[in-house]
């Protein structure tokens, strides 16, 4: 019998942390669908996605209500899109991207990921297309989510799809002005990216994923932040090495939650349970906010010196934890950093605490990487592209994944404020200093050769 | 276990004390018995115990009762206890029904009743009054053919009435977050 104690304290993580299982991402491969007909590949992706989908949303809700714990997130993530534009042309793009919207939203899911291009060491006719629909097709759809791979350890960094990157990323915000450049919101570059992702909006299921495939994301950063604080007011004498064994053991708790109700989902739905992602994704509520962990452990103005190292003990506590409650980690696993979703890195960013140049160093020692961050809708396209390479770099020297999701909110400037709404949060709009002044090392193009770390044989 | 042996379940009260555990299981001891199993707790100050125990055939409840009297300040129940009565596992799920609220007469009396109008099991119950609530605990098996919805329902229209707050939720996510195990062993 469990002692009452226990169960109590479970109870309060739930009812009163923030505990959720924060995404059930279902991995469909749509490769079966490709056809050189645009209309018969349509229609197959519309009864693939419905045949491996219709069933997700109420089989989580049943289990949701079965733990008592609440599966905030059911999303689907499709194959890299780019591989089934191959043969046809830019007219198919955004009715394929309409199939993939209205498909999501029948089956009752938020968010549909994979229109992807993976192109870190050159683009394919398919990803070219793809990746010059992306600003139109995330303007003329709710629930599709683009991503592009420009950059792997292996490859090296693909600077022409960099600079591709920069204008499309400046090209979806404004042709989403009305709602602050939202259509970047639902962008990410990557480098490194990975094939079994829950998390949005990069998510996407990579070669050699089984045909369908559960991924769960947790997460618990109120959980953590509770955890903490009880620690720090228990009276007992505490120094950073405790406070990672605290974070260690509650990362289990929440990560067990992931690995029970995530397996259950996949069981029921028939389908191979892929991974757990251990990562401590932010909710713009307070009380579910990464950076008020930081507060907790002692960094009063997030930025401040000391960030960096705050955030890695607590990306490499929570990966410690995690890894032993479940037999199958993977995806991001690390703690997130996306400033617009996080209530106190977003009041860090309006009180002038954190940088820019502060929260690039902060990714290269924790997930993910520039995550929905606002700047001003005047920044040129290079500038962008540039930011693009600086954290690509991070990533591929540090044979980690790394990721921009920037918003140049068109009208906006420094300090002001752009809202997006719902997960994706509100934030001011952080200036980038120096803007302008790297575009002649941007249009040399060409690939950032593959690291000494490549030849790892 | 020998058939000229006998199963005899006790009960014992007595103001808690030490020695009172050694008191007991010397006179157990004493008569030749030999334990099967044990759950004590304490409640209020009171020492309250129960003990399954195998006893040589000559010795009678009531041998049991008169030599376990002798113990100061004790209350003792004996009862014989046939091999058809023990229980039979149980078919169904474990689920905890977790409820607190004000402190009031009625929570229990309210949840219980619900419990064994649906059929449901409650193997363990858990109480206390913190700062002036009262929290509750049960542990229940869910029998196949009780929908846990349904049960879930019914449970939440009495703690409405009540004024409590509720939840029911599977044993294994207490397993889960608790335990090297990531599922309730079954009975």
């Amino acid at each position: 019998m469990i002692p009452s104690e226990d169960i109590l304290k479970t109870v309060e993580m739930v009812r009163i942390e923030n505990l959720d299982v924060r995404a059930v991402t279902l991995g469909v491969n749509l490769l079966r669908c490709a056809d050189g007909d645009s209309g018969k590949m349509l229609r197959k992706v519309r009864s693939r996605l419905h045949a491996a989908a219709s069933n997700l949303v109420p089989c989580c809700e049943e289990i949701s209500a079965k733990y008592g714990v609440e599966i905030r997130n059911k999303r689907l993530a499709i194959s890299a899109a780019g591989a089934l534009l191959e043969p046809h042309d830019a007219r198919v793009c955004l009715p394929l991207a309409r199939v993939l919207d209205e498909t999501a939203d029948s089956v009752g899911v938020d968010l549909i990921g994979g229109y992807t291009a993976l192109v870190q060491k050159g683009i394919s006719d398919g990803d070219q297309l793809l990746i010059d629909s992306i600003p139109e097709v995330l303007a003329s759809t709710e629930r599709v989510c683009a991503s592009v791979n420009v950059a792997s350890t292996k490859a090296g960094i693909n600077m022409d799809a960099v600079n591709l990157m920069g204008r499309q990323i400046k090209k979806s915000a404004e042709l989403t002005a009305e709602k602050d450049g939202f259509g970047a919101a639902k962008l990410v570059v990557f480098a490194n990216i990975p094939e079994d992702n829950p998390f949005m909006a990069g998510a996407f299921l990579g070669p050699g994923e089984p045909g369908t495939v559960v991924n769960i994301g947790v997460s618990g950063p109120g959980v953590i932040k509770s955890a903490l604080k009880r620690l720090l007011e228990s009276g007992e004498k505490v120094d950073l090495e405790r406070i990672a064994e605290e974070i260690k053991r509650t990362s289990f708790r929440v990560t067990r939650v992931g690995e029970l109700m995530g397996r259950e989902v996949a069981s029921r739905l028939g389908v191979q349970f892929g991974v757990v992602d251990l990562s401590l994704a932010p909710t713009p509520r307070v009380g579910d906010s990464v950076g008020e962990i930081l507060q907790v452990m002692g960094i009063e103005a997030i930025g401040a010196p000391g960030s960096t190292a705050a955030i890695a003990l607590l990306n490499d506590a929570v990966k410690k934890g995690g890894l032993f409650a479940s037999s199958s980690v993977g995806g991001l696993s690390g703690a997130f950093i996306p400033v617009s979703e996080d209530v106190a890195l977003s009041q860090a960013v309006a009180d002038g605490s954190l940088s820019l140049e502060k929260l690039e160093a902060m990714t290269s020692v924790c997930s993910v990487g520039l995550d929905m961050i606002v700047i001003p809708g005047d920044t040129d396209a290079e500038t962008i592209a540039a930011i693009i390479a600086d954290e690509m770099a991070i990533g591929v020297i540090n044979n980690k994944t790394t990721a921009v999701r920037i918003i140049p909110a068109p009208g906006k400037k420094v300090g002001d404020r752009a809202v997006f709404g719902g997960l994706f949060g509100a934030g001011h709009v952080l200036e980038v200093r120096n803007a302008g002044r790297s575009g002649r090392f941007v249009s040399f193009g060409g690939r950032i050769p593959a690291p000494l770390q490549s030849l790892g044989n | 276990m020998n058939k000229d042996l006998t199963l005899y379940v006790i009960s014992v009260l007595a103001p808690d004390r030490r020695g009172i555990i050694a008191d007991v299981s010397d006179v157990i001891y004493g008569l030749g018995g030999n334990l099967e199993a044990t759950s004590q707790t304490i409640m209020q100050g009171w020492f309250t115990m129960l003990i399954g125990a195998w006893f040589p055939a000559p010795i009678r409840e009531a041998d049991v009762k008169q030599a376990l009297g002798r113990v100061a300040d004790i209350e003792v129940l004996v009862r014989r206890t046939p091999k058809e009565m023990t229980t039979a596992a149980l078919g169904g799920d474990p689920y905890v029904v977790i409820c607190d609220g004000d402190d009031k007469p009625g929570i229990v009396r309210g949840l219980s009743r619900c419990c064994a109008n649906k059929g449901v099991n409650i193997d363990d119950v858990w109480n206390e009054v913190r700062e002036g609530r009262f929290i509750t605990v049960f542990h229940v098996t869910v029998p196949q053919d009780v929908d846990p919805k349904d049960f879930r329902q019914d449970l939440e229209s009495v703690a409405a009435t009540l004024g409590v707050a509720l939840t029911l939720q599977h044993q294994d996510i207490f397993t889960a977050t608790n335990s090297l195990q990531v599922h309730t062993k079954r009975r």
